[in-house]
This record gives structure tokens, sequence and C-alpha cells, in this order.
């Protein structure tokens, strides 16, 4: 897989994937360790995590999703009764 | 990939598939989707508890996505949908209590399943029935756009009743009913969510445009409204017991995020009595999953229980496609009609 714009960075593409893996790895495999955890020893705190999780990913994904779409023209006008 | 909360290893891209399908599904007729999204996990490898947990969740965050597309379009009658969780959280608990108490009979799977045909079949054709007596009959003398402001019999009858409290819904086109209306369909559509499970959303959304005479696409932004907190309900309660794979949940609102918005927007262009006609299929087409899988319990023969979950599979993956479609061929035919102006 060849990154596009490789020859803007001072490093090769191996490397930027590399530290992205260590690092965004590193912080995915502590983020479920903490889950596994809330899980097993703080079921409240593990049910809270949820809701907000699901609610903030919720309104994140539906505002991008909703300004793609503006950008593709589909607009969504009120409805007037 | 390996879900590391649940132990499941399942193809993330069926998963973002799974999340489109229930996200166009439940963003066009206002449902969760759980009829769906449970049978398809399940079959996918999930454990049943987990299955539901995590479609609790999933559902939570779709409906908040399609809730506000919704609302921007002023399909969403928030006073309405207020009102209506008052009832629907007592009649959640009605229903659970009785589900217990039949729980000590040994009977709860058959007589819960033959509740849900029943639910669902009559739903379902009275759906279909509607949709072909106004084309055939109400269309041709009354002209296009009369189904809304015509109503049921029921909903006429039941404006009728003026039991103080009166409130105005102003978004739904209600000048005045009485709130006691209101909480006992909210408690009538919370009796069955707690008894057949799920969000029942099949039973709101007919509900609320047949004996509350609300516009259908309202009816589907309210009930999606009300989804937010029926299914957050779930998944907290799930997630105390730690069935709920947070990770799953994630990957499929991916899918779910432009799922819902497509739908909610598909119901600007799909006209209101054939989206009560293709949910009346659906909900037909689930009634004879549940059958299916009835018989195959009763006979001991696994195929019909596999063959079940197939149907449920094919029939969302055909209406997301017919639903897209229809989406597709509005905006065309609209792009089409102001190029000409």
């Amino acid at each position: 897989m060849n990154f596009p714009f490789a020859w803007l960075l001072p490093f090769s593409y191996n490397e930027v994937f590399r530290i992205f893996s260590l690092y965004g790895g590193f912080m995915l495999n502590q983020m479920i360790a903490l889950l596994n955890h809330w899980e097993n020893h703080s079921p409240f705190l593990f049910a809270m995590t949820v809701i907000v999780v699901m609610a903030l990913e919720g309104l994140f994904l539906g505002t991008v999703a909703g300004y793609v779409f503006k950008l593709l023209g589909i607009r969504v006008r009120k409805i007037n009764r | 990939m390996e879900l590391p909360m649940s132990g499941v290893v399942i193809n993330p891209y069926l998963l973002i598939l799974i999340g489109f399908c229930v996200g166009v599904l439940g963003g066009f007729f206002g449902v969760g989707g759980s009829w769906f999204v449970t049978p398809a996990l399940n079959i996918f490898g999930f454990p049943m508890a987990f299955a539901i947990g995590t479609d609790l969740a999933h559902i939570m965050g779709k409906s908040i996505i399609a809730t506000f597309r919704h609302q921007k379009m002023g399909n969403v009658d928030i006073k309405l949908g207020l009102l209506m969780i008052f009832g629907t959280v007592f009649g959640v608990e009605l229903g659970k209590e009785m589900i217990l108490s039949l729980e000590k009979t040994g009977l709860t799977s058959p007589v819960v399943r033959g509740i849900y045909i029943f639910v669902l079949g009559s739903i379902g054709s009275y759906m279909v029935y509607d949709y072909f007596r106004f084309t055939r009959f109400v269309k041709p003398l009354k002209g296009i756009g009369q189904e809304e402001s015509l109503g049921t019999a029921l909903s006429r009858w039941v404006l009728k009743i003026k039991i103080p409290p009166m409130v105005n819904l102003r978004v739904s086109n209600i000048p005045s009913i009485s709130v006691w209306v209101i909480i006992f369909i909210g408690f009538a559509t919370g009796f069955f969510a707690g008894f057949l499970g799920g969000g029942a959303g099949y039973i709101r959304m007919p509900a609320l445009v047949y004996v509350l005479g609300v516009p259908t696409t309202v009816a589907v932004g309210t009930d999606l409204f009300e989804i937010i907190f029926s299914s957050g309900y779930g998944a907290f309660v799930y997630a105390l017991e730690g069935k709920v794979d947070l990770i799953a949940a994630m990957i499929m609102l991916v899918g779910a995020a432009v799922g819902a918005q497509l739908g909610s927007i598909a119901t600007r262009y799909i006209k209101s009595m054939r989206i009560r006609l293709y949910f009346g299929y659906s909900v037909l087409l689930a009634g004879v999953s549940v059958v299916l899988k009835q018989v195959g319990d009763s006979w001991a023969i696994p195929l019909l229980g596999n063959l079940a979950g197939i149907l449920i599979l094919a029939l969302a993956v055909y209406m997301s496609v017919l639903i897209i479609f229809g989406l597709a061929r509005g905006m065309w035919e609209e792009k089409r009609y102001f190029s000409h102006e």
C-alpha cells in the first residue's frame, strides 16, 4: 500500500504507519483493558461508559455524515405543515 | 477480527453492513430494528445476551442520528414523545411483570411467539390493506396527498375524547387532544415492548398513525425520539450485566450513521402511503419468520430456524435497497423538475 503524500513527509510511510500502530494500538489496548476492568469490577461505570460513548459517537458521526451529505448536495428542507 | 469484549471473531465490514441496513430501515420506518439485528448477530456467532445488549447500544446511537435528521425536517413532535414516555415506562414494567409470572408456567416462549405472530400479522395485514384501499378507492375520489388529513375513524373518535388536560400538538397537526389518551397509547405500546421484547417501534409507529392520526413522517420521527430513551435504558441494563460489546456497537454505528441519514431523507421522497406499505410488508414477513422459528422449534426442525434467520436478513437487505432506490429516484426527479423550471 502506497501513501499518496509520502513525498511530503520527512520519513517513509512505513515509519508513519509504525508510529501510528505503536501509539494508536497502545492507546486502543489500554482503552479495551480499562473497559474490561470496569466490566468486571464496576458495572455501573461500564454501563455509563456505553451510554456516553454511544451518544457521543452518534452525535459525532451524525454531524460528519450530515456535513458530507451537504457537500454532496443532498439538501434537507423543513416540511411546511 | 476478534472482538476483545465478547471474544467473537467476525469481519468488521459485515458489522458495518448490518449497521448500514438497520440504519436505513430505522431512519425510514422509525423503528429500532432489533427484530433484524439480534437474529443477525446471533447467526454470526454472538451469544444471544450479547446480541441483544450490543444491538440495543447501537440502536441508541443510531436513533440519535436519525432523530436529529428528522428534527431538521420538522418530523419530531417532542411534546408528544415526552408525554408518551410517561405511559411507556409503566407499560414496560407491567409487560415485564407479566413475562415473569408467565415464566413460572414454563409457557413463555410459545405464548410470546403466538402473540408476536398475531400482533405482527394484524398490523402488517391492516397496513397493506389500508394502502390498497387508499390507492383503489380513496385516492381517485379525493386526490393525491389527502391521506394524512383524512385520518382514520378511530383517530377521529379518539380526538373527540375531551378528558382534561388537553394539549395542542402543532407538529402533529392535532389542535386538541387529551393527555390521558397519549399516555394510554404510550402505556399500551410500552406493555408490548416489555412483553414481547425490543423497542416495539413496529407497534408504536402504526399506533401513532392509526390511533392518534399523526402524519406518517411525524410518527416516524417521534417514534425514533422515543427509541433513544427506551433503547438507552435497555442498553444500560444489559451493560450492567456486562452483555454489551462496545467495540462491535461502535463499528456498527459507523454504517448506521450513513444508513440512518439516507433512510431519514428517503421519507421526504417516498410517499407516506408507500412508507406504510413497505412497513406492512416488512412486519408481515417478520411475522412469517417467527412462524417458521416456532414450527422449527416445536417439531425439532433446525433448518426452519435457520431459514427464519435468512428470511429476516434477506428482507432487511431487500428493503434497504428498495428505500435507497426510491430515494435516488426521488432526488433525480426533483433535480429534473427544477432544471425544467
